[in-house]
């Protein structure tokens, strides 16, 4: 390939200054609300946050691969967000709930960084810019942060692991483009890490891999090219080959253990607004010009009219992207209401919100096309002079463009920075931060309870406070359980076992061997109408006004 | 280096990029000032109706309010709970309102936007601590009297 004029390098460096520039003014506005949102918190609410710390926890104390909710129970949830924490915890020093708090405004950074590299990637540095400020401050609306696919300041995994989404893009062109070994290898790597950030952007990035193999694969036979098509199958099974050893941390212990899925509900959880009976609610919260837009842009691309340079693969991976996401959430969906209403249990891959969320990234990129796309037919009507030599690459028609983009981010800011994801969410964690007998209950959970301890609780305190100790119980909450135990059988039994505080029971002895019961706690209101757990439990450990942990 | 040298030192592209520089830092200045005006208690005592948005239900809550400059709030409508009569205090940092009603605690804030703040109140009235599945849609609720009246 011919080297480019220096004249045409010169401006390509102006204009990827810019857009840089344009991604740090972006990211600054992005940050400045996310930071007053964790503002003096040493704990989020968010249940999530609860039971990362509860792996965060165990990883600390020396107990990797064990499920820190049930006793025996195995490594089930993907670990890297967990590692990322643990390191964090254990250089500074902080407690594992305050780091996980105070981490997210500037690990989930990674997202909008890796987002806009995909877009300068497969659209260049200027319509970058224009899909980053979509996916920053348009696409999100009032909805929470872990339904659309944005910037957020939880650490939460469906908000980190996006990241490593958008890097998997690049590397999957890259492989399919290079038809070499490395490169397949380095995106098989990539999937197997973004799998140990969450399933759900992995499974989309195997499956563009499945399908543009298939295509390719395909097309070359169809043209007697017998290389072509060995070398695209290659592509895909060093890939894939790379997929399953980078994802080994938490696939060998998956596969080591029982992968029969006995708890579903995790599996069956559905966003309310994505449920037939949210319609109105979801129609309110998208019927949108950020849609419109988008609408727009995938009439664009389909038209193939938006390209100025990119991929060869760029179209087709932009909409088996969006296919793959709405198929995948109609599956989950539909696998959900077919248990849920008539006792039909479908394979599940994840809640069918995850897919929602990839396809509002992808919905992002094309509205942030149709934006460009329609700037330029607007200049390009104007007729004034030099308008029928205009070149999207000119430096001061690039800068006007840019104002207009910071203009928008500023008209639109006002409402970004008080969005319901910052405020309510903020205003739930100080109700939360108040609640100080929960605290104190957690904090002494966690000292006074050995690992090998396990505790009989009321099902609401198996959330708070003792997801968050990294100590065993009987049941905790059934989404934030582990899907390969059976979950209602737990249930059952420690609804049995607090029967048996309450009156003599026959089963009690022999549930309390099976679980390994070692500890009870329950609110004084309730132990009052437990005359039995001081025989069990006769030990006193702890006591607030809404707490009471008592030992055998 | 002397190829990016050139680039950055250019004569016009120079001044394009301190342009483009400042009117960033200006943009982003008005945006923090738009998103964040420092908004006194008095200038929230009054009476409010609730606006009607298309599509969103918003059943549970009061079809008018009333923060009144001596402390009072008073909710009124069809649903249960009400009419409310208590007491509320405006929390400036946060921009909420507390009252020392559980229900309506924290249900009350102030939301910016591009023609100023905007009283909403959170529609679920299922408490926070209860709620991971953070129902938290809101609907906005229009001044019909001055501040201070």
């Amino acid at each position: 390939m011919a080297p480019l004029p220096l004249e045409q390098r010169q401006a390509r460096r102006q204009l990827a200054a810019m857009a840089v520039l344009m991604l740090l003014y972006m990211l600054v506005l992005a940050l400045i609300p996310a930071l007053r949102a964790v503002a003096g918190l040493e704990r989020g609410s968010t249940i999530d946050l609860h039971r990362d710390e509860a792996f965060v926890r165990a990883l600390l104390e020396g107990h990797y691969g064990e499920d820190p909710a049930y006793l025996g129970g195995g490594m089930w949830y993907t670990p890297l967000i967990t590692w990322l924490e643990a390191a964090v915890a254990w250089l500074t020093g902080l407690p594992a709930s305050q780091v996980i708090v105070q981490l997210g405004p500037f690990a989930n950074l990674l997202a909008p960084i890796s987002f806009f590299t995909m877009c300068w990637y497969f659209v260049g540095p200027v319509r970058a810019v224009a899909c980053t400020a979509i996916f920053l401050f348009f696409s999100i609306g009032q909805e929470p942060g872990w339904v659309v696919a944005t910037y957020s300041h939880r650490l939460i995994p469906v908000s980190f692991s996006q990241s490593f989404f958008y890097l998997d893009l690049i590397l999957i062109d890259h492989a399919f483009r290079r038809q070499r070994p490395v490169p397949a290898l380095l995106a098989g790597s990539l999937m197997g890490i973004t799998f140990l950030a969450h399933a759900g952007p992995a499974i989309i990035a195997v499956l563009l891999v499945a399908v543009l193999t298939m295509w390719e694969v395909s097309s070359a036979l169809l043209r007697q090219d017998r290389k072509a098509a060995w070398s695209n199958a290659r592509t895909a099974l060093l890939a894939a080959a790379a997929f399953i050893v980078a994802s080994l941390p938490l696939t060998w212990h998956l596969l080591t253990g029982n992968l029969h899925v006995a708890n579903r509900a995790g599996f069956l959880f559905t966003y309310y607004a994505l449920s037939l009976h949210g319609i109105n609610v979801f129609l309110y919260h998208n019927l949108a010009l950020v849609n419109l837009l988008a609408a727009a842009g995938i009439m664009a691309v389909w038209h193939n009219r938006a390209w100025a340079g990119g991929s060869p693969y760029t179209r087709k991976l932009l909409f088996a992207w969006a296919a793959l996401a709405m198929l995948l959430f109609a599956y989950s969906y539909l696998a959900s209401l077919l248990q849920t209403h008539y006792g039909i249990s479908l394979p599940l891959l994840l809640p069918s919100f995850h897919f929602y969320f990839y396809t509002s990234a992808v919905l992002s990129v094309f509205a942030g096309l149709a934006v460009v796309e329609i700037l330029k037919w607007t200049w390009t009507r104007r007729g004034s002079p030099g308008a029928n030599g205009y070149r999207s690459e000119q430096p001061g028609l690039v800068f006007v463009f840019f104002l207009l983009v910071a203009a928008a981010c500023t008209a639109r800011y006002p409402s970004y920075a008080t969005r319901r994801d910052i405020a309510i969410v903020r205003n739930r964690d100080l109700a939360f931060k108040s609640d100080t007998a929960g605290s104190q209950a957690e904090q002494a959970i966690h000292r006074l309870v050995p690992w090998n301890g396990v505790v009989l609780c009321e099902p609401e305190f198996s959330a708070w406070p003792m997801l968050a100790t990294a100590r065993h119980v009987v049941a905790t909450e059934s989404t934030m359980g582990n899907p390969y135990l059976d979950h209602a059988q737990r249930e059952r039994d420690n609804a049995e076992l607090l029967q048996g505080m309450a009156r003599s029971l026959p089963g009690t002895a022999g549930l309390m061997g099976k679980y390994g019961v070692t500890h009870l706690l329950v609110s004084p209101q309730e132990l009052a109408r437990m005359p039995k757990a001081v025989h069990w439990f006769p030990v006193r450990l702890f006591q607030n006004q809404q707490y009471v942990l008592l030992a055998r | 280096m002397t190829g990016l040298h050139h680039t950055f030192k250019a004569p016009p592209f120079k001044w394009l990029l301190i342009g483009l520089v400042l009117a960033l830092a200006i943009s982003g200045a008005g945006a923090i000032r738009l998103a964040w005006p420092v908004v006194p208690r008095q200038a929230l005592v009054g009476s409010y109706h609730r606006a009607s948005p298309f599509l969103l239900p918003v059943g549970g809550t009061p079809a008018t309010l009333a923060l009144g400059a001596d402390g009072t709030l008073l909710l009124e409508g069809d649903a249960p709970g009400l009419p409310f009569h208590g007491t509320w205090t405006w929390d400036t940092q946060e921009r909420i309102v507390r009252t020392d009603n559980p229900l309506w605690d924290r249900r009350i804030r102030l939301r910016s936007t591009i023609t100023g703040p905007r009283l909403s109140m959170r529609i679920c009235g299922t408490p926070f601590s209860k709620d991971d599945e953070e129902r938290d849609e809101e609907v906005d609720y229009i001044k019909t009297t001055p501040s201070g009246d």
